[in-house]
């Protein structure tokens, strides 16, 4: 059994090679004409906790996100078919993160900045 | 033998890290002022630090969770969003006294002023966080912070009368100024009990791979390493009230607290303070700034870490650099070291209640702390001495800003 708001929302996410990539900052649930609700997905980004905080500073965000050229303004959404394990500690989820859009500061980062300082790397 | 040495290491950085800006000028004012009277508030401050600081641990080494990153997922986001903001503006303004102090020491021992030494610290501060590792950082600069045992020496070679001084760690009301009697008080406890410092240990406990073997070794670093960085804030006291409340000085300035080693050391105390002083700042900015980094990055689940790359924990890195600019610019536009210090402390105090209680609830949550929870004479303590800090903090800092 899991428990959705105890053990999963906030939680630490690792991908398959143990990098730290973020946390659940939200839970996507399908909610369809027949059966129960299901877990389709888990949210991670600024804006879904922006809108947690309060819908319009999501929509502020948003848009100053659009503004400054940002990639795409939503939040990146791993599938509840690539969560792998659960525990105490955090969840393991079935990604490269270095892949994914929830890489592209730390990429950004990593090659426009510091790779020009000296000793960074 | 490992394990003996480990503890000593342990207790060594904890006593060589303890004495900062905060504790240094908020003892000196305190002996200044107010004699001894005001030395049970240091024993009361270090009390509920060494709670804190091995709750701290303690969390760490059994839940694998940093504070940051257990508050979060406990009290979820809404709710942590307040903490994260509240320990970051404190820690920043903390940061910001702490900067000012390693600036002023330069300008003691220099004399060229203060704000010209603000950018060529900020980039040796930034220089050892890129290119250092946690471990030469935390026992580095904790070994070159045990110059601060001057103060102890100097206690005694001023011989002070230890009877009085054990008088002083009975609480009691002022006998005159009472506003600023507690003002000073509340600053204390603001400086002993600064946020970042038991944010900061639960991380460092996760770099260096803590788990329930290291349970016993962190309850003695606790209490012993605490115990004597607190003894060090009470010598300054002493020595401030020996050296200073005889002449009827009032500390305005750092450039009065630079001569309360000289009736111990002669000459030599002006410059055996301006090195206890700077680098016991240092070694806070050092801390500070990776606590904030560290806050943050376990807020938002990024990778975190001072002992890999900056390459390989960019937004963490980045976190860093940017807490150093933002900390430095009260330093660059003038304000007071002395001033930012007190003002800082007392908001460390008004803080606690924020930074401390949801703590306080995760060290009694079995799904973090196991069969480890705390004992009922820890949580007194804390929420007791907390408590007391807010209050005094609230009541005081608008009529010490009033009444300057």
């Amino acid at each position: 059994m899991v428990r959705l708001a105890h053990d999963v929302l906030d939680s630490q996410l690792v991908d398959r090679k143990g990098r730290p990539c973020g946390k659940a900052d939200g839970i996507v649930l399908l909610v369809g004409e027949h059966g129960a609700p299901r877990v389709v997905a888990l949210e991670v980004g600024a804006l879904t906790l922006a809108r947690r905080l309060h819908p319009r500073l999501s929509r502020w965000l948003a848009r100053w996100g659009r503004r400054l050229g940002a990639a795409a303004p939503h939040a990146y959404r791993i599938p509840w078919s690539q969560v792998r394990r659960i525990d105490e500690k955090e969840i393991t989820v079935d990604i490269d993160a270095a892949a994914t859009p929830l890489w592209s500061l730390e990429r950004w980062l990593a090659e426009r900045v510091i790779d020009r300082l000296p000793g960074g790397a | 033998m490992t394990k003996v040495f480990e503890v000593a290491l342990g207790i060594v950085t904890s006593i060589g890290g303890f004495l900062e800006a905060g504790s240094l000028a908020t003892s000196a004012q305190a002996g200044a002022e107010f004699g001894f009277q005001l030395l049970w508030v240091i024993a009361l401050g270090t009390l509920c630090l060494i709670f804190l600081v091995e709750m701290s641990g303690r969390l760490a080494a059994v839940s694998h969770h940093t504070i940051a990153s257990a508050m979060r997922e406990r009290f979820g986001f809404n709710f942590f969003v307040v903490p994260l903001l509240t320990v970051a503006l404190v820690s920043l303004l903390t940061l910001g006294a702490e900067l000012g102090g390693v600036c002023m020491a330069l300008q003691l021992a220099t004399g060229v002023a203060l704000q010209w030494w603000a950018l060529p610290v900020m980039v040796l501060v930034w220089v050892l966080l890129w290119r250092g590792s946690f471990g030469l950082i935390e026992k580095g600069v904790s070994l070159l912070g045990l110059v601060t045992v001057a103060f102890l020496v100097a206690m005694f070679r001023l011989h002070a009368p230890l009877g009085e001084v054990a008088a002083g760690l009975v609480p009691r009301l002022p006998d005159h100024d009472s506003g600023r009697y507690w003002f000073l008080a509340v600053s204390i406890l603001g400086a002993s009990l600064t946020p970042y410092l038991f944010y900061f240990y639960s991380s460092g406990a996760i770099e260096d791979h803590w788990d329930k073997k290291d349970l016993g070794t962190n309850r003695m670093v606790a209490t012993l390493g605490m115990s004597f960085g607190g003894i060090l804030a009470a010598a300054v006291l002493v020595v401030a009230a020996m050296v200073f409340l005889p002449r009827g000085v009032r500390i305005e300035s750092y450039e009065q607290v630079a001569l309360m080693l000289i009736d111990a050391f002669g000459h030599w105390g002006f410059w055996l303070f301006v090195a206890a002083f700077g680098i016991a700042c240092l070694g806070a900015v050092l801390e500070i700034t990776l606590a904030v980094a560290y806050l943050v990055a376990q807020g938002f689940g990024w990778n975190w870490g001072e002992n890999v790359k900056p390459r390989d924990a960019a937004r963490f890195a980045a976190t860093y650099t940017l807490a150093l600019v933002v900390a430095m610019l009260p330093v660059v536009a003038g304000v007071d070291p002395l001033r930012l210090t007190n003002v800082s402390m007392v908001l460390s105090a008004a803080s606690l209640p924020v930074a401390t209680l949801p703590f306080l609830v995760l060290m009694n949550d079995p799904t973090y702390v196991k069969g480890h929870a705390n004992g009922r004479f820890g949580n007194a303590v804390v929420l007791v001495v907390i408590v007391l800090a807010c209050v005094l903090a609230v009541v005081s800092l608008p009529l010490e800003l009033v009444g300057g």
